[in-house]
């Protein structure tokens, strides 16, 4: 399936024959979201460690 | 059908695809759907066709948070990972069952140049600054250690973590020691609250050396630096509760010398100080901070000396001559040691006194009682008194 409209298409395709995306592995996907929550929660710590070294003397 | 790119050779196209599934090239029901303006508007609001990559939603947040981390960094420096020690001072606390200390005294650095006494003593005080981020900051206590270090010349006061009140009491106890014994002065080259090994390995310690910069190199190659230090038991003074406890009770009745407090357990390791500064003065030196290829080996004779105790039994057997003569008396050496308190009478796995730890308790004796202590505390403190 697309994941960008969702489409069906066939096990072997490179592209979507709907929307024409580059369609990639699950593993791709489910990669590459670990990886965007994780650098979000990074980017929250780093934010909150400042914070809290403020609050810290 | 075929692709209508020349170099694609996909053939399994079919009627209702818009793109090639092979190069992702229109195809002419693709093409007819991107002539209707409606979807042209479609794909460039991004709601038809859109091309979100979420690889490029990574990159962006993660170089937001790196840069973010940069910045953040140059402007609050090494105070910013404060709160993480705070925090590993709390598992810490919960693991041990008490407060430690955040900051090793036992740092080793090898291969650093070191050209003179004063370069060595400002790698004792870096070895401690560098920690100094991880203690939780007051300006009171710290204020107090300056003046400990200004005052009587030592490199580095550090206790860490340690109340304010604690800080006092320890403070009282050095100033009244320096004034007891002003000419101590030289050789010590640190205070410092540390982790024992174990939390009922000692209250307070004296380390006459502790060889911290380069003890593996050549000294041909590289000069060494020693530390003569004072080292303060986290488990008693970063833990109040405990030293609700009195020492006495704690340690054994008559131990320590009568009305001994935690804090004036500093006073006997101070006396192990002064026997260390006596024992090194009368070898000709001022310090053993500073190692080189010339010095070396007088110092590493030196300190093999003092560790059998001759020295300080030349010492507590002229106290007891002293004492013998003046007062007409026939003690011998363990009954006049244990005039001042238990500890002075203990005895190594030979049966033999420990000397240093008789003449420390003497000291300890003189800093509580002044001229009310034992009598043969203060025969020990006039030799050492005379000797300084």
């Amino acid at each position: 399936m697309c994941f960008n409209c969702k489409a069906v298409n066939r096990e072997n395709d490179k592209f979507c024959r709907n929307c024409g995306f580059l369609m990639r592995t699950n593993t791709y996907y489910i990669l590459i979201n670990i990886a965007t929550s994780v650098a979000i929660i990074a980017l929250i710590f780093v934010i909150v460690l400042f914070i809290a070294s403020l609050c810290l003397v | 059908m075929k692709c209508l790119n020349k170099n694609c050779d996909a053939k399994e196209i079919e009627k209702d695809d818009n793109f090639c599934y092979k190069c992702g090239h229109w195809t002419a029901k693709g093409y007819a759907f991107l002539q209707k303006p409606e979807n042209v508007q479609n794909i460039l609001t991004g709601s038809s066709a859109k091309k979100t990559d979420r690889l490029t939603i990574l990159l962006e947040v993660a170089s937001l948070s790196f840069i973010l981390l940069i910045f953040i960094i140059l402007f609050r420096g090494e105070d910013l990972f404060k709160p993480l020690y705070y925090v590993k001072r709390k598992i810490d606390s919960y693991v041990y069952g008490y407060n430690t200390s955040i900051i090793k005294t036992d740092n080793i650095y090898n291969k650093k140049t070191v050209t003179n006494l004063e370069e060595a003593q400002k790698l004792i005080k870096e070895d401690f600054s560098h920690q100094n981020y991880k203690c939780s900051y007051n300006l009171d206590s710290f204020m107090l250690e300056n003046a400990i270090e200004d005052a009587y010349s030592i490199p580095k006061v550090s206790f860490c973590d340690t109340s304010y009140k604690e800080v006092e009491k320890i403070k009282t106890v050095i100033d009244n020691m320096y004034s007891l014994f002003p000419n101590m002065t030289g050789a010590l080259t640190n205070i410092s609250i540390t982790n024992a090994k174990t939390k009922n390995e000692y209250i307070a310690y004296f380390q006459p050396m502790f060889q911290f910069v380069n003890p593996n190199e050549d000294i041909n190659s590289y000069n060494k630096v020693n530390k003569t230090q004072i080292l303060l038991n986290s488990y008693y003074f970063l833990n109040e509760n405990v030293m609700k406890t009195p020492v006495q009770d704690v340690v054994g009745k008559e131990w320590y010398i009568k009305d001994a407090t935690w804090e004036t357990t500093i006073a006997h390791e101070l006396g192990h100080y002064i026997t260390f500064v006596i024992f090194l003065r009368e070898n000709n030196l001022e310090n053993i901070t500073f190692v080189t290829k010339e010095n070396e080996s007088k110092i590493n004779a030196l300190l093999k000396e003092y560790e059998t105790g001759v020295f300080s039994s030349t010492i507590v057997k002229e106290a007891l001559d002293n004492y013998n003569s003046k007062y007409q008396t026939n003690l011998d050496l363990d009954t006049f040691a244990l005039t001042i308190s238990k500890y002075a009478g203990v005895k190594n796995n030979d049966n033999i006194l420990i000397y240093d730890e008789t003449i420390a308790e003497a000291i300890h004796d003189y800093y509580l009682h002044k001229e009310n202590a034992t009598k043969s505390s203060l025969e020990i403190v006039n030799i050492i008194k005379s000797r300084m």
